[in-house]
């Protein structure tokens, strides 16, 4: 990885992998704190670099998951307090978030989508527990460490969070 | 809800996939890092490279060494100005020259005085021949300066002598 000859491709092999596997997860947790599909991917892509930049002793593989979602998260808190200042027509112009948050290439269609509106209307404290569980692939040790929680209270959130989620798409699923 | 009920949703969940990001999203991600990951690459490279030249290229290895010659020359010459000060300074506070000049003298007691030692009258005579008598008094101006938390005791005495014409007599 920091031989000479891999320094000069493009990008890592380890990074490459790392991308592919966690892109979708990030972005998917970054639209769910974001008001806009732009600002979702600007605070993907910077807080992908902001905790390599950090974790800089790591040499130049990926950073720590657990670090990028705490960024993300900070940073779409300045963010939106940014944003509240803006004027209405400003905010008017962003480009909207997709209408899913899911893969609805897959058959079960209109499964994905019922979850991804229930997602919309969970409370955002177990909204975030469950997208950095189920699609972050975070334990809970480092969802803890990521919303700044003990990890009881994040493997509770969860617990709920599963059966509030349930019952909300209980009836169409069933 | 029942435990297994449960468990059934949290599988359900995991097999859905999130949406898969814009590919010029992605394309833009990975832009992004491989510039920053080229960057850091290339100020390592700096930080740690020496110059890779011959050694009659004196002119490039001075330029490369000038870069902490400098510095390192003005830090020796700051710490012997330093050294070469604090020598001298030792030197003054040797015994015998104090290296300090003494505080000033803060008098309690100030005594200023003149005593007259002798008065004696003079008589002359003008060009013309008239006589002329003159007043002649011999005065000790003394000052007196006391320092009693020092004990110190300045003491200043003036001799002053004034002649005073008195009278021209007329015989």
């Amino acid at each position: 990885m920091n031989s000479g000859s891999e320094n000069e491709r493009p990008l890592s092999n380890d990074w490459d992998a790392w991308l592919s596997r966690h892109s979708a997860g990030m972005l998917l947790f970054a639209r769910q704190q974001a008001r806009r599909e732009a600002d979702a991917q600007d605070l993907v892509q910077e807080s992908v670099i902001e905790s390599w930049q950090r974790g800089g002793g790591n040499g130049n593989g990926p950073p720590a998951l657990g670090l990028v979602y705490a960024t993300i998260r900070r940073r779409a808190i300045d963010l939106a307090r940014s944003q509240d200042r803006r004027t209405a027509r400003e905010e008017r112009t962003g480009s909207e978030l997709p209408a899913c948050w899911f893969d609805t290439a897959a058959e079960d269609r209109e499964r994905a989508q019922l979850i991804g509106q229930a997602m919309r209307v969970l409370p955002a404290n177990y909204r975030e527990v469950l997208t950095l569980k189920i699609w972050g692939g975070l334990t809970f040790a480092e969802i803890a460490e990521t919303l700044e929680i003990p990890a009881n209270t994040a493997a509770s959130r969860y617990r709920y969070g599963l059966e509030e989620l349930r019952k909300l798409t209980k009836e169409v699923l069933a | 809800m029942n435990d297994h009920d449960l468990d059934l949703f949290e599988q359900e969940l995991n097999a859905l996939k999130p949406a898969q990001p814009p590919k010029e999203f992605a394309n833009r991600l990975s832009l992004a890092i491989t510039n920053k990951v080229r960057i850091r690459n290339q100020e390592t490279r700096k930080r740690s490279e020496v110059p890779k030249t011959n050694f009659g290229d004196f002119a490039a290895r001075f330029r490369f060494h000038l870069r902490w010659l400098a510095p390192a020359t003005v830090v020796v010459l700051a710490s012997i100005a330093v050294l070469r000060s604090d020598l001298l300074g030792l030197r003054h506070t040797m015994p015998g020259t104090p290296a300090v000049p003494p505080p000033a003298l803060k008098a309690d007691d100030v005594r200023i005085d003149s005593t007259l030692v002798a008065s004696f009258d003079a008589v002359a005579s003008l060009p013309g021949g008239e006589p002329v008598r003159f007043r002649c008094e011999e005065w000790v101006d003394e000052v007196q300066l006391k320092d009693t938390s020092r004990g110190l005791v300045f003491n200043q005495r003036v001799p002053r002598v004034t002649v005073v014409p008195v009278c021209f007599e007329t015989y």
